[in-house]
């Protein structure tokens, strides 16, 4: 089948002119003072890549990776013994448990966002339930509402690696006499490292540069990288300080990529 | 473990999952609620209606934005699984290092951020409009969606073709099968179910894709999402999306759980 070799070419091409082509604009762009994308009246700058140390980038920077920790973690803390729970139990159709927990993912991700918005308000429809919340504009209502968004990312892998795990292993600790706690941390755990993995990509990476979460329960307060971007590019059409902003992300996530392809030579991390 | 002795700690495990569904599922809830409430804000709930759902097939701004969800996503859903097959054929075809490094440029619009993405894209459309005024819009989303869904058919499609048995392929030619013939006769038959489920998975993201579209939509051709991102909070927003997710919310349920409990009643019966 070598000689389909050429198949592959069109798609490196596609991917050149809409990966790398954007990155070039970016790069110049975010060396320049321009209005918007017209380059006749641009100049050379370097105040975009001076202004980075500010502290409001600097706190986007940091609200982004805090935010999207701290509910990685708590999606790995709940994700993770779920999968374990389900994939070691005798229930006869653990496939549509797990599709039970996946499926409000193809409920509208915004529409899923504004009904928790709804019910953080004090004034909200669970009134008429005796509850009232006063929750927007603090960390916990975007880290809430963030796991909830992203446990499903998390759940799906790692359920996949244990269900695929040999259990034979577990058996033979077992057997040998290891306690079941010293067997999950021995076996179980470095077995399915790779799910989590997975995991902590599909939930980290979108919930540290989304937008929409903080801008509906954020309150004005909290703001991360993904809407100091958006600022830029939709509100007030500076392109140079939107650019320098996505290089830096995606510099941070290029580091990422290349150390997930140290031990992930194929990709198949990802789905 | 003995099975369907009902422990203390298979108790907690249970309610465990039974809370995380039900919050999970809340949001689902609320959605509901909202779509039958006769309330126009949403604020507390004074009766319930049907109102808003049939305004779907009044609104004409709504329904267009429904229209268009759909069609960028079963068009670019059908350029990514086709292109994306032949496109994983000749990655997998490629030699060893050169595939590595064809892969992580392939990896990099899954695993970028959105929002770079929908800027990217937005860059490179923006370049096209002195020669095409009105381009963004139905073409610039389909042409942003195909980007970020096809990378999704190639790692599902590659797996497959990696457990293919390269013999078969070379004794179809042997036997003097032309080589495109032998590649839809037998190689894509085999590697069928990857084709499906990257297929699957390019429509799930792309029907439901608000940061790309964000970006990428203009001239007043929007989808779903950004329909509802651009009226939050202002009059010309209605109740009515609600209760459009609520019936597509249910369609799916019905759809992926019935044949679900369908086959354990067949197990059960065998």
């Amino acid at each position: 089948m070598n000689r389909f070799k050429y198949l592959s070419i069109p798609y490196i091409i596609w991917l050149i002119i809409l990966v790398v082509l954007p990155l070039l604009a970016m790069l110049i762009l975010s060396f320049m003072d321009s209005d918007s994308l017209d380059l006749s009246t641009a100049k050379f700058s370097l105040d975009n890549w001076a202004s980075l140390f500010n502290q409001v980038y600097l706190n986007a920077f940091w609200n982004s990776l805090k935010i999207a920790g701290i509910a990685t973690i708590i999606c790995i803390l709940i994700g993770y013994p779920i999968s374990y729970i389900i994939s070691n139990s005798h229930l006869e159709n653990k496939f549509a448990l797990i599709m039970i927990l996946i499926l409000p993912m193809w409920s509208n991700q915004l529409l899923r966002i504004i009904a928790w918005e709804k019910i953080f308000y004090p004034i909200s429809i669970i009134n008429n339930i005796g509850l009232s919340f006063d929750l927007i504009g603090t960390d916990f209502a975007v880290i809430f509402a963030t796991v909830t968004m992203y446990l499903p990312f998390m759940i799906l892998p790692t359920y996949t690696v244990l269900e695929k795990m040999d259990k034979s292993y577990v058996e033979a600790s077992y057997d040998l006499g290891v306690s079941r706690v010293r067997t999950f941390f021995k076996i179980t755990l470095p077995m399915s490292s790779k799910g989590i993995m997975s995991g902590i990509i599909m939930v980290f990476l979108p919930a540290s540069t989304g937008f929409a979460i903080t801008e509906r329960l954020g309150g004005g307060k909290i703001i991360m990288i993904g809407n100091v971007i958006e600022n830029f590019f939709k509100r007030s059409f500076n392109y140079n300080m939107g650019s320098m902003l996505s290089l830096v992300v995606i510099l941070i996530i290029m580091g990422a990529i290349v150390l997930l392809s140290k031990f992930d030579k194929e990709g198949e991390t990802i789905i | 473990m003995k099975k369907n002795k009902i422990t203390v700690s298979s108790l907690l495990q249970a309610l465990f999952i039974g809370i995380v569904i039900f919050i999970l599922y809340l949001p689902i809830l609320i959605i509901f609620l909202l779509s039958i409430d006769s309330s126009q804000t949403g604020n507390t709930f004074t009766g319930v209606t049907f109102e808003w759902y049939k305004e779907i097939f009044t609104n004409k701004s709504l329904y267009m934005s429904i229209i268009t969800s759909f069609a960028v996503a079963l068009s670019a859903t059908c350029i990514s699984a086709f292109f994306g097959t032949f496109a994983a054929i000749g990655i997998h075809a490629l030699s060893k290092k050169a595939r590595e490094k064809v892969i992580l440029l392939n990896n990099i619009p899954v695993l970028n951020a959105e929002i770079v993405t929908g800027i990217s894209i937005m860059i490179i459309c923006s370049l096209l409009i002195p020669v095409i005024p009105d381009f963004f819009g139905y073409w610039t989303m389909l042409i942003a969606h195909v980007f970020f869904t096809m990378p999704y058919v190639i790692l599902s499609v590659i797996p497959k073709l990696n457990e293919l048995d390269p013999n078969l392929y070379d004794a179809t030619t042997d036997l003097g099968v032309r080589p495109f013939k032998a590649l839809w006769k037998i190689v894509i038959p085999s590697i069928d179910t990857g084709i499906i489920s990257g297929a699957l998975l390019a429509f799930t993201l792309s029907i439901d894709d608000f940061v790309i579209s964000y970006f990428t939509s203009g001239n007043g051709v929007t989808n779903f999402s950004n329909w509802i991102y651009v009226r939050l909070g202002r009059k010309n927003f209605t109740p009515a999306a609600y209760a459009f997710n609520s019936l597509l919310t249910i369609v799916i349920l019905i759809i992926v759980l019935v044949p679900q409990f369908k086959k354990n009643k067949k197990q059960k019966a065998n």
